[in-house]
């Protein structure tokens, strides 16, 4: 068990800043899971942190002992890639074995035993030991993957989307899994992921990654309550956020968006200034629609509905408005119709930013 | 635009040490204009089925009729489908344009005619400004919307498509998605969607094909098979966390759940036919969302929270009762904590029962017996 930190480091490949400055420190003990899109920097962030790259500038500590120039082997952390590589040719027990089998650890036979069954116990591999891994299928095969890095007492875990090449169902048992693994043996994780509800079921905090910058560190409550700018609000919105430019005009918000001459908005937020653009948003969940018009309208023309999604525990409605296309989640059935024209209001929390996205300005 | 029919359609892979059945008897009618999603675990037989019916894999036997047409001896060109894969093959020597062009061209379609057709494709998929990009220009969300364009532009008589967004990131997935809906209906084009993804398959599908091991679980509209599932694999599959299933007994007019007795007369979909069942063991599933915490039910179902998993907007709570454990689904705002004893208030409508040894669900079971005899 071991805490991690990363001072100021950069990684650059070329003329691509891969990670740029970054800091943050993971505590003993901790999961934590960096969320980001596609070539956000995470993969390079977990080799930086296990030593296979070295960063052009910045620290990277372990247990508050620089190890930035220190090799790999001697870090003492475990690897999952995200392609896992099994030894076809062994069975379940012997690639698990395998790891503790090295001469530089000489560990006696015994000992190497009894820890190859601890681990398939906690993985539910048990009646799996003896056959051999191009028999299993994709979930017991990744599984196996984790329980080689399981099998070592490393100081960290750091594991690079080890579910993202499962099935859905699958996927959702090993979360869970993961999650009850990480408090049965109570070490450091380190999880990077794309999948959001990945990072919000399983992390302590999240740290939220955009072209290799960080943009937000965080507990899941926090990071979804109070984003730091557009991107993370947007990032953990499913479906995406409902988000659009406005700007104030002689105390009139209008939307400043193509296709949407003249729509105005009706919002309360006294403390944004005239002649500004800002960006409002809001998720889906927050969005209200009815047959009747009402005061707080969220604009003075009706919507029309122009996709209705029926997901079994909720619905999403798309909405046209003008320009506009604003999503709607509800539990149960979807509650409207194709074609349909409705009054769209907000009915809870809404977000803006300033005019790039990058900031929350407050209301 | 095209009705597809499948016959008692087989496909077994003969390799040196096995035989593997990877499609096993499918019947199956979609509708022209329809949109059917098969939807199962990863190597339950989909890409095989889509594969047949595009003609680039010899079903072992069965047939495959296109507005009854038997086509099952048809090369794929002959079929007049348009396809797209999880991978989406873009020529990246050529611009968008060119990219969708080329089927044309193939077919020596007239030059205005071409210009007319790729415009249409490029504008209703959203994408005409991109033109002159080249693939590797564009991000991976609209390549994969090139490769659509690219299928559609023949006007085929079924599109077939497989994965086409398991590549993607999470949020370029969910964007493409609801656009793949609504070009659905503005076409209404004939089409076969592959995915092992339930959300996606509930958004996307007219009807869903619930398959394992090579066989068709169910079949139905998206709410029916949520709602309805018709065995234990279907109401586990669908729902994410799939549905509660408890081992329950019947005693007489009562059904029995840990320290929790529901009268049968209360069970309006099962009390014709539940005096009429014979065993006392069966599984009563129940979805998360269905479930709901109340301090204050003296009669409700007491369990102890075990564990809570932030999602967001709600939270995902799993309890147990003795030796049964289930998983409620509330919002963020629910005062609850680990450890607390709670009690469970269930949405008795919503119960749906299942027979232990086959797995079916009563209702379904009856009326399949019904039509049998
Ligand atoms: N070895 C390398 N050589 C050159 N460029 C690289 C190398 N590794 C990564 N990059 C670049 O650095 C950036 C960050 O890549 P990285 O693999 O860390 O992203 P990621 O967040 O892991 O993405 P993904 O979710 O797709 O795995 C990308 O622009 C990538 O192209
Ligand atoms: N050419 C082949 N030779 C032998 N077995 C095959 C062949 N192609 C597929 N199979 C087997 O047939 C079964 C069904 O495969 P198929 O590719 O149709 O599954 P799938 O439902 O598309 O799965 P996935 O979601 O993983 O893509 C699998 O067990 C697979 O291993
Ligand atoms: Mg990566
Ligand atoms: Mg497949």
């Amino acid at each position: 068990m071991s805490s991690l930190e990363f001072k100021n480091v950069t990684k650059r490949f070329k003329n691509v800043t891969a990670i740029d400055r970054i800091n943050f420190r993971i505590e003993h003990g901790e999961f934590v899971v960096m969320l980001g899109p596609t070539g956000a920097g995470k993969t390079t962030t977990l080799k930086v942190a296990a030593g296979i790259y070295h960063p052009e500038e910045g620290e990277v500590y372990l247990d508050d002992h620089p190890v930035t120039h220190v090799h790999p082997a001697l870090r003492d952390v475990a690897f999952v890639f995200q392609n896992y590589i099994l030894y076809p040719n062994m069975t379940v027990e012997e690639n698990l074995a395998f790891p503790l089998k090295s001469r530089l650890r000489n560990i006696d036979e015994e000992k190497i035993d009894e820890t190859v069954k601890r681990v398939a116990k906690l993985l539910h591999i048990e009646h799996l030991l003896h056959r051999t891994t191009e028999r299993l299928s994709g979930g017991e095969q990744q599984r196996v993957a984790l329980g080689r890095a399981l099998v070592r007492k490393p100081r960290i875990f750091l594991m690079d989307e080890p579910l993202s090449n499962l099935d859905a169902k699958l996927r959702e048992e090993m979360r869970t899994e993961l999650k009850r693994i990480h408090r049965e043996i109570g070490e450091t994780f380190f999880f990077v992921t794309h999948d959001y509800v990945e990072a919000f079921s399983m992390a302590d905090r999240i740290i939220i990654l955009n072209h290799g910058k960080i943009e937000q560190i965080g507990t899941p409550d926090e990071i979804y309550t109070n984003p730091s700018s557009l991107f993370v609000a947007n990032f953990v919105s499913s479906p995406p956020l409902n988000y659009f430019t406005i700007k104030k005009e002689s105390g009139v918000f209008v939307v400043d968006e193509e296709g949407c001459e003249s729509l105005t908005c009706n919002i309360k937020a006294d403390t944004l200034q005239d002649g500004k653009r800002y960006i409002f948003s809001f998720r889906p969940e927050n969005l209200a629609s009815s047959l009747k018009k009402s005061d707080d309208t969220l604009f003075d023309v009706p919507a029309e509905v122009y996709v209705v999604e029926d997901l079994g525990t909720y619905s999403v409605i798309t909405f046209k408005v003008n320009g506009l296309l604003l999503r709607q989640k509800h539990l149960g059935p979807p509650s409207a119709k194709i074609g349909e024209k409705l009054w769209l209001k907000l009915d809870g929390n809404f977000f803006i930013f300033d005019e790039t996205g990058k900031k929350r300005v407050r209301e | 635009m095209a009705q597809i029919r499948l016959e008692n359609l087989w496909k077994i892979f003969k390799t040196k040490t096995e035989e593997v059945q990877a499609v096993r008897g499918i019947n199956l009618t979609m509708p022209s204009g329809q949109l059917t999603v098969f939807l199962g675990p990863s190597g339950c037989g989909k890409t095989t089925t889509m594969r047949m019916i595009a003609g680039l894999e010899k079903p072992t036997s069965g047939k495959i009729y296109i507005d009854n047409e038997d086509v099952s001896n048809l090369k794929a060109r002959e079929r007049d489908i348009a396809f797209v894969f999880q991978s989406y093959a873009l020529y990246p020597h050529m611009t968008v344009y060119q990219n969708v062009a080329f089927p044309l061209k193939a077919q020596k379609t007239p030059k205005d005619e071409i210009v007319k057709r790729v415009k249409w494709a490029l504008e209703l998929l959203g994408i005409w400004q991109y033109k002159d990009l080249y693939p590797s220009h564009l991000d991976s969300g609209t390549q994969q919307k090139v490769a659509i364009a690219r299928a559609i532009v023949r006007r085929p008589k079924a599109f077939l498509l497989d994965e086409p967004l398991s590549n993607l990131d999470a949020k370029v997935r969910e964007y493409t998605r609801a656009e793949l809906r609504r070009l659905h209906i503005d076409l209404k084009v004939t089409t076969v969607y592959v995915t092992h993804d339930q959300v996606e398959a509930m958004s996307l599908a007219d009807e869903i094909v619930i398959m394992k091991d090579g066989v068709i679980q169910q079949t139905g509209k998206p709410r029916e098979v949520y709602e309805n599932p018709a065995n234990l694999f279907v109401a586990n599959f669908i729902g994410s966390p799939g549905m509660n299933l408890f081992k329950a007994r019947k005693e007489k007019d009562t059904i029995i759940l840990g320290n929790l007795k529901i009268p049968v007369s209360h069970l309006r979909r099962y009390k014709e036919i539940l005096p009429g069942y014979k065993e006392s063991e069966l599984i009563l599933g129940i979805r998360p969302e269905y479930l709901k915490i109340s301090s204050s039910n003296a009669n409700g179902w007491k369990v102890e929270i075990e564990f809570i998993e932030p999602l967001g907007d709600e939270k995902i709570v799993d309890f147990s009762n003795g030796t049964l454990k289930g998983r409620l689904r509330t919002y963020r705002s629910t005062q609850v904590q680990e450890g607390e004893e709670v009690s469970i208030h269930i949405d008795i409508e919503k119960i749906r029962l299942f027979d232990e040894k086959s797995g079916c669900e009563l209702l379904t079971m009856h009326d399949n017996e019904e039509v049998k005899a």
